[in-house]
Order: structure tokens, then sequence, then C-alpha cells
């Protein structure tokens, strides 16, 4: 029997009955007859830089989105985490910085939220990353989707 | 004439938009913001946003690849 990956069992515990996903909630989300008005929920789980451009395209998307006066929020998982760490500088692969873009979104007032299992596995904390940058535990992801007209991955 | 100018010339599609979504928070209703840029998308986004943000897109220019967009602020 293959053995669970730590992240895996951390988002387990973290998650524990709170990762049940209310279905009438999510059904009255997509008839537009709950959640957080036409607010969308952008859920990145790629790194950022040379991953396809996820991470450039994610954020471009919401800053899009905010700048039209719409709500949204950022979710970070995995190595999405990555996008929010305050100093990154791509310059050695040639890419433009994304910081730049992150600050537009939180500026827009956007929401960044970074799940607290991800940043552990990888060694990073709260202080790494980009002031204004909410961390919460991994149950978070369920109580978002429900609370958002739309999600999108990258 | 207008109260502010904000130069997004080279910025590609949507940052002149987010560029003036964010001009605009700080600036009082009535005032002119004129726009510049050199995306061509920007000929649909800046009407389109004016449409969605109940802004008005007063008048609009263009000088050979320079695009100007007058936009008062609701």
């Amino acid at each position: 029997m293959a053995e669970v990956p730590e992240e895996k069992r951390q988002e387990a515990e973290d998650c524990g009955d709170s990762c049940t996903i209310d279905l009438s909630k999510v059904k009255r989300r997509t008839e537009g007859n709950g959640g957080d008005g036409r607010a969308t929920l952008i859920v990145l789980t790629r790194g950022t830089y040379g991953h396809h451009d996820d991470a450039f395209s994610a954020i471009q998307v919401g800053n899009a989105i905010l700048a039209e006066e719409e709500r949204a929020t950022l979710l970070l998982l995995e190595d999405g985490v990555y996008f929010a760490v305050r100093e990154q500088n791509p310059s050695p692969l040639g890419l433009p910085n994304n910081l730049r873009y992150v600050e537009d979104f939180l500026e827009l007032g956007g929401r960044i939220v970074a799940v607290e299992s991800a940043l552990k596995k990888r060694g990073l904390t709260s202080q790494d990353l980009v002031d204004g940058v909410e961390v919460a535990p991994y149950s978070r992801l369920v109580r978002e989707l429900e609370s958002h007209a739309v999600s999108v991955t990258f | 004439m207008a109260d502010a100018v904000l130069d997004c010339r080279g910025m590609r599609c949507p940052r002149p938009i987010v560029e003036m979504a964010k001009r605009m928070r700080v600036m009082e209703p009535g005032q002119v913001l004129e726009l510049w840029a050199t995306d061509l998308v920007a000929l649909n986004d800046v009407p389109a946003w004016c449409r969605k943000t109940g802004n008005s897109l007063v008048s609009q220019e263009q000088e050979a690849e320079l695009l100007k967009f007058f936009v008062r602020k609701a």
C-alpha cells in the first residue's frame, strides 16, 4: 500500500470534519443565490516563474476582475505559495518580477490566502510573505469554495 | 482638459485597465483622467471598463500608435 505523502496527511489533519463540502451551498452558489455576490476564487497550485506562466495568468485574471470593481480572492496551494514570497527575484531567468502584480491585487482590494501546511512543507512562514497575505489552514479551501460565485484553478 | 495623465504606453492588456482603476480610486467625482496607451486592445478594454464601472468615456483620440482616452470619474 502506498504511503500517504506528509503534505496530504497534514492537510487531512488540518481538515477534520470541516473539509466536508456542503453541496447545498455549492448548489446555491452555482444557481447564483448564494456566495459572495459575483466574487471569484482563483486557485493557484503551480509555482511561479517558468511553469507555463500559470501564476502570471492567474494574477492577470485577478487584477482584471478587481479593476472592474468585482471581488476576487487568490488562494495559494502547494507550490502556489511561492507566488507570495516577499523577496522573489527572477532576473537570472530573464523574467519580469511578479511582485508588482501581487501588490496591485492587494491594492485593488483583493484577498490572498496561503495554505499553512503548504508553506510549512516548503520551509516558509508568514514572515516570508508579502504584507497583507493571509495564512490559513487547508480547511479554509472549503469555506472559500462555498463563498465565491465562481472558481478557476491554475 | 484632463485633471491627470496616466502614461500606460508599452503596457499590455490588462495592465492599462488595472493602472486606470488604481488611479481613479484617488480621483474626485467629475475629474477627468487622460489615459495614454499603445496596446490596441485598449480600444475595446477602456470603453468596456467605463460601461462596467459607470465612469464616462468623454472622448478618445489616436495619434499614430498612441491612443488617448479621456475618462470622467462618476
